[in-house]
């Protein structure tokens, strides 16, 4: 286990670990920083190596109370390459760090309140919380059940019923509100608030214990660099809600550059939001510092923040390394989706068509080359959202046992190239809508 | 025509504990004035010397942001609860919004305009500098 302390992102006045999310000065949020220079000396490529595949390999660069013995075996999921997918797009050294099969419940979030988690039970919480647009719900509900916390789940009321069904079914107190997550943020803030000055608190993983949560996030990566032969890629392209996974991200590969585990390189950090709710990527194409807020429109749920609490951290993480961002309909998220599940096999929710689909665009516009190491962060999985796919298929007429009645089936397929030809039902709708214009 | 302000426990110590206020303010820059007034303490967190309110700072009326409902230009009406809510965000209000930055400090643009290959006709006009420029080789074969 390491030193570390809680900083003031702005004013840089430091506190003892505790649970608390603001600086008392200047109204910042704080963050946790550690002793690099002790660090040095312990840490190296090989003990990572020599340690499980599981993010607490990194135990040394995480906020983790002296003894705390994890018992979730979380992350270290697959950083596979995607020649397939990287052909349509017009990628030639194309990967997917794959949070799809995140365990416990198929998320990236569930590095988050995994490190939330171990923090809380030393703070003396019996009960945690959290707002949520559903995966950290999923997330907190689980792990809860398996810390032996109390849980209590706030959501807005129009979250997709996988999500909802996938954090009741772990006994957690779900409550629903009538408004958009940005309603539901305030709201718990306000409870976080009331509750502390009560002399009750409760572990909000995303408000008093947000600076332990979000270092979670950092083990996206580490992974990525350990994974690529402890090398740092040239693009990422990160799926923004709250937008602190990118500037988490980004930490990361500072750190490990600072440690010497990696040679120092310069990483472009590209955001992927929905067009429905794009409070930073439009923030970063209008070259504005500032989060103007949204009222969210678009089926990719867990990324609707109108009011994004890292924006601007993540407007400063993209400029400064020289990347951007972008947005896509919603249509091209649905198109996205089934294009990344036929050309690799891997089913994604919302928030990875939309980092796909950003990706391509992100291509199209010259802004990541073909040459380049592009690492796409998959973020969740498909199996939450499949009502977003309802209209995608229609259901095949069932027929008899007989062999005489699939020959008649199949003759009545021939002609239809989508279904035999090998050519995917993705890329005639990619031209469509002009993407794939010069592949064409 | 009264409405209630709620103050967050963060800016309570600078309210003296107060946590509600009630005043007569008919729009957000009258609720400054006033709660200016009765704790100048708190001025600096609520808006900048020109009376813009603070970036970071989350003003909601009945539930909803002010800034979906007009921001300073919404006229309060009788009863509104107005929240006030420190975004915790921070960061963005040290920066000048009008100065937009066209490259970082290592001089790659952030737009990544330079990221495009060179044209044809660049190409061209490079080779011909490169060609004509006598500083590139003062040895030249006649010389020789």
């Amino acid at each position: 286990m390491s030193t570390y302390e809680l900083r003031c992102r702005e004013c840089g006045k430091t506190w003892p670990s505790q649970p608390r999310n603001y600086c008392e000065d200047c109204f910042s949020p704080l963050e946790i920083t550690y002793d690099y220079d002790s660090l040095r000396k312990t840490v190296s490529r090989e003990l990572f190596a020599s340690r499980a595949p599981n993010i607490w390999r990194y135990r040394e660069l995480l906020p983790l109370p002296a003894g705390y013995q994890p018992s979730l075996p979380v992350g270290y999921t697959p950083l596979v390459s995607a020649p397939r997918l990287g052909e349509k797009i017009g990628s030639r050294r194309l990967c997917i760090k794959n949070d799809a099969v995140c365990l416990p419940t198929l998320s990236f979030k569930d590095r988050v309140v995994a490190v939330a988690l171990a923090n809380a039970r030393s703070f003396g919480f019996d009960t945690v919380a959290c707002s949520s647009t559903g995966n950290l719900a999923n997330s907190v509900a689980a792990q809860a059940a398996r810390e032996g916390f109390k849980a209590w789940i706030f959501i807005p009321s129009d979250l997709e019923p996988a999500k909802i069904l996938g954090t009741q079914v772990f006994g957690a107190q779900l409550v629903r509100i009538n408004g958009s997550y940005d309603h539901v943020n305030r709201l718990c803030s306000q409870i976080a608030d009331e509750r502390l000055s009560a002399g009750q608190g409760w572990g909000f993983v995303n408000v008093n214990l947000r600076p332990y949560y979000s270092e979670g996030s950092k083990t996206v990566g580490y992974e990525i660099a350990e994974q690529l032969g402890w090398r740092l890629p040239d693009n990422v392209v990160v799926p923004m809600a709250g937008g602190s996974l990118i500037s988490k991200i980004k930490k990361a590969f500072d750190e490990l550059v600072l440690l010497g585990l990696v040679d120092p390189r310069p990483v472009k950090f590209f955001g992927a939001q929905a067009s429905g709710c794009s409070p930073i990527s439009t923030a970063v194409k209008q070259y504005s510092t500032e989060i103007e807020p949204q009222r969210p429109k678009t089926i990719a749920r867990s990324l609707a923040i109108g009011n994004p609490a890292d924006g601007p951290y993540a407007i400063k993480a993209i400029t400064k390394s020289g990347g951007w961002s972008e947005d896509v309909s919603d249509t091209e998220v649905v198109e996205s989706i089934q294009l990344l599940a036929e050309s690799e096999g891997v089913f994604t929710e919302t928030a990875g068509g939309v980092t796909v689909g950003v990706a391509r665009k992100l291509i199209h516009q010259d802004r990541i080359l073909p040459d380049e190491t592009t690492v796409l962060c998959i973020t969740g999985n498909g199996l939450k959202t499949t009502d977003v796919l309802a209209d995608a298929y229609q259901a095949e007429t069932p027929i008899a046992p007989k062999l005489v009645e699939f020959e008649a089936y199949l003759a009545s397929k021939v002609g239809k190239p989508a279904a035999f030809a090998g050519e995917t039902p993705a890329l005639p709708l990619a031209r469509k809508s002009g993407l794939l214009a010069a592949e064409a | 025509m009264s409405i209630t302000v709620q103050i967050p426990t963060p800016f309570r110590r600078l309210t003296a504990g107060t946590p509600k206020i009630d005043c007569t303010a008919s729009n957000l820059n009258d609720l400054f004035a006033a709660l200016d007034q009765q704790f100048p303490d708190l001025t600096p967190h609520l808006h900048d010397e020109s009376g813009e309110a603070r970036r970071f700072l989350n003003i909601y009326v009945n539930e909803e942001d002010i800034r979906f409902l007009g921001g300073a230009s919404y006229a309060f009406r009788d009863g509104d609860e107005v929240l006030l809510v420190p975004s915790i965000a921070g960061g963005s209000n040290q920066l000048n919004p009008t100065h937009r930055k066209v490259r970082d400090e290592w001089g790659t643009r952030l737009d990544g305009r330079d990221r495009r290959r060179p044209g044809l006709c660049r190409l061209l006009l490079r080779y011909c500098l490169l060609r004509c420029c006598p500083l590139r080789s003062p040895l030249r074969s006649e010389d020789l």
